[in-house]
């Protein structure tokens, strides 16, 4: 029996409160694919991630292991930070965080939004489940309110992969003091 | 909540539909949604998401500060959280929706159009918006709180044998039938062939 991925008014509550980390866990829970980025950035602890890549289903985590999403959550927030400056935004080290996780929010008010249209609409094979393509729509509208260009939309499957330094410099925005990424192919991110 | 169903061919617009020419004028408009079309993306193979949608290949965003041009009173930016949020014009293009009718009871005024009425639903957060029509109450979209205050709403335009799916904000939905009609013009502009 296909999981209901209709949104819940605990999820809707967690985005009221602006916890994100409740929110993308209770869509972990129900297998949304948005939910592993999703989960992987706003987790307040490693830990629980590589637990819940561990307890997944391979395939749902697409047989990546933990170093690939924890790269992935990193080098979105660094494409965020990148896309921010250069998007004129002058900002602190904290005033940085706290933007993104703005953009955070609005990205999952977006996710839910485009949740419910799908369900209502009946869309593609599996209510609730959204297409690749719908999800690169709702995410550029977000990331241009705030001045984010479209291509800055990724880290994960469109755009570029920061380079080194630029993960250097605004890794620490994500978590500082995340497991490293040996092991990790970079050529799995491609 | 009544829905009526209507037969309306699925349109594939990418590979069928001519090329717009980008020096096409029809009464002094450009062809903006040319101007302003988004790049396609690489998407990498994913099994996880859905294999299918019913968006056609074509996107556009008009910037904020073009809507303003266009339409006056517009409001090219509006305050939300710590910054201004522009006020583009997204637009996607896809199959049209069954039409979704209400009962006139179910419909409250909003004191930013007339024509538009709210429909709760179950969440707080997130209710339709009705259009009055022809004497009754149809879908126009669906709107949730920013929970910074105010609200945006998805609005779903049937267009030919197509639909157009945009975004509105509260500070601009008393503009709507001014921001249907830009579409509207500019869909004929740019895309005589439909």
């Amino acid at each position: 029996m296909p999981t209901n991925l209709a949104i819940s008014s605990e999820e809707e509550g967690y985005l009221a409160n602006a916890n994100l980390e409740a929110f993308w866990f209770s869509r972990l829970g129900k297998q949304d694919p948005v939910a592993r980025i999703g989960y992987a950035l706003w987790v307040s602890d490693v830990e629980k991630l590589k637990a819940a890549i561990q307890a997944g289903d391979p395939a749902f985590w697409n047989h990546k292991a933990f170093a690939y999403w924890e790269l992935m959550a990193r080098s979105t927030v660094v494409n965020l930070a990148v896309g921010l400056e250069r998007a004129g935004h002058r900002l602190t080290f904290m005033e940085m965080r706290e933007k993104i996780r703005e953009v955070g929010i609005e990205v999952a008010r977006r996710h839910v939004q485009y949740v419910r249209h799908d369900i209502r609409y009946e869309i593609g094979n599996t209510p609730g489940k959204l297409s690749l393509e719908q999800m690169a729509h709702y995410h550029h509208i977000a990331f241009k309110k705030f001045g984010i260009r479209p291509d800055y939309y990724g880290g994960t499957w469109l755009g570029s992969v920061p380079d080194q330094a630029e993960m250097k410099a605004y890794g620490d925005l994500y978590c500082h003091d995340c497991d490293s990424a040996e092991g990790y192919q970079p050529e799995q991110a491609r | 909540m009544k829905r009526i169903r209507v037969f309306l061919p699925v349109l594939i617009l990418s590979g069928c539909a001519p090329t717009p020419d980008q020096s096409i004028e029809t009464e002094g408009t450009a062809c903006l949604l040319e101007q302003h079309k988004l790049p396609g993306h690489e998407l990498s193979a994913d099994n996880n998401f859905d294999a299918e949608d019913n968006l056609a290949n074509l996107s556009a965003e008009v910037p904020a500060e073009v809507m303003a041009a266009e339409i006056p009173g517009y409001r090219s930016h509006v305050a939300i959280g710590s910054g201004k949020q522009p006020q583009f014009l997204y637009l996607t293009l896809s199959t049209p929706y069954e039409a979704i009718q209400f009962d006139d009871a179910e419909g409250q005024p909003i004191p930013e159009h007339d024509n538009l009425f709210r429909i709760p639903g179950e969440s707080q957060y997130h209710w339709d918006l009705a259009e009055k029509e022809r004497g009754n109450l149809v879908l126009w979209g669906a709107c949730s709180d920013n929970f910074q205050g105010s609200f945006d709403c998805m609005a779903h335009l049937p267009y030919k044998q197509i639909a157009i799916n945009f975004e509105v904000h509260q500070a601009n939905l008393h503009l709507y039938k001014e921001i249907e009609d830009f579409i509207q013009s500019q869909m004929a502009v740019c895309h005589p062939e439909l």
